[in-house]
């Protein structure tokens, strides 16, 4: 009965430890940028909130490879999708700013590379890229529009640049972002 | 003690006469008794006495002896009887044909059903399933938000204008109400007016 006992608690203890170092396996790939570490946003003010990541990616990917062959195979190539919306801090501008200077910071730090960098007045805008000769990483969009509004996103994997071209590319603009209204000044 | 005239004493007679009765007596002995009780008349009373208690035993009604009983008289047995290994025994029940096409039987049934398992249909992960359906609209969104601003960010250097930060506006409000509302209605579309952020930014 003691040895049955044992082998439960045993197998028990295995098992939380393979859950847990699933869990910490995307934390660690060079990709992963901690975006919950971020004080940026009032509290409660955050109102988009997507992380995809595990078995829900992999489902996503056999759904859509018969459709969308290369949007399957580059999700496939994916581990997580993090995207956060919302209001920023308006109590403190300064403790806000000073924020995205330290994500910033940490991300070039990291050997992170920045494809995209605006900065207008309070508007700040970076794209960074994680990767090798001959593959992607990560990506890492940091937004503050200068009018209360955050973006950020983290996308991990272990990606085929030119895969991601592809399917990038194939997207002309965001979708449906006609239909919702969404009128871009440098189109006009 | 009498004597007949085939010889046959009664007293060895009687001792025989309820292995007679019982049909358990050997060929010559049961022809010898035979022999007896044709000329001995009070053998016979005898035998027909046995044979009158045996019929009427027989006729008497069964009754199953309390479980109790049972169970204490298997376990008196099983502590008197040699004690028989367990693999002896299972070596024994084994080799009983029966036992042998018992198992067969089940090991089949388990080949085929593992058989069966391995090769059901698996259920394809599908876009029906709003679930995946949603999570392949909100990665669209995360990859085309990339793209999006690494072209603005390429027409900003070819135009001298200021397209990226104005499409952050559209692109943040884009996210904010087709993912939100996704989210809280699970429609796919928006049907609000042209962004002011994004027009005018």
């Amino acid at each position: 009965m003691k040895a049955r006992s044992f082998a439960i608690v045993v197998v028990s203890l295995w098992m939380a430890a393979a859950v847990a170092s699933a869990q910490q396996a995307v934390e660690q790939l060079p990709g992963y940028f901690p975006l919950e570490d971020l004080a940026l946003f009032a509290e409660g003010g955050v109102e988009v909130d997507v992380d995809i990541q595990g078995p829900m990616i992999q489902m996503m990917a056999a759904a859509t490879e018969e459709q969308e062959p290369e949007f399957g195979e580059l999700a496939s190539q994916l581990q997580r999708i993090r995207v956060r919306v919302g209001e920023l801090r308006g109590d403190d501008q300064s403790g806000v700013a000073a924020e995205f200077d330290r994500a910033i910071g940490q991300l070039e730090a990291a050997g992170w590379k920045a494809m995209v960098r605006v900065d207008e007045g309070d508007e700040l805008v970076r794209v960074f890229v994680k990767q090798s000769s001959d593959r992607i990483y990560g990506l890492a969009v940091i937004v503050n529009d200068g009018n209360e509004e955050g973006v950020l996103v983290n996308i991990v994997g272990d990606l085929d640049p030119e895969l991601v071209g592809r399917v990038i590319g194939s997207m002309d603009r965001l979708p449906d972002l006609d239909e919702l209204g969404i009128v871009i000044s440098g189109d006009e | 003690m009498s004597r007949s005239a085939d010889g046959a004493n009664c007293d060895a007679v009687l001792e025989l006469l309820e292995a007679f009765v019982d049909g358990e007596l050997e060929p010559a002995e049961e022809r010898t008794v035979t022999a007896h009780l044709d000329d001995c008349r009070a053998c016979r009373r005898e035998h027909r006495l046995a044979m009158e208690i045996r019929s009427r035993l027989r006729s008497l009604p069964e009754h199953d002896a309390p479980a109790k009983v049972l169970w204490s008289v298997r376990m008196a047995a099983r502590e008197d009887g040699p004690t028989v290994p367990w693999r002896t025994r299972l070596v024994q029940w084994s080799r009983r044909p029966a036992s042998a096409f018992a198992t067969a039987s089940v090991a089949l049934a388990m080949v085929v059903a593992a058989l069966v398992w391995w090769q059901r249909p698996a259920q394809r992960p599908s876009l029906d399933d709003p679930e995946i359906a949603r999570a392949a609209q909100e990665t669209r969104f995360a990859l085309a938000l990339v793209g999006e601003l690494g072209r603005r960010a390429a027409l900003d250097e070819v135009l001298g204008r200021r397209v990226v930060s104005a499409t952050v506006d559209g692109v943040a409000d884009a996210l904010r109400k087709h993912l939100g509302s996704e989210r809280s209605e699970n429609e796919n579309t928006v049907t609000e007016g042209p962004s002011e952020k994004g027009a005018n930014g």
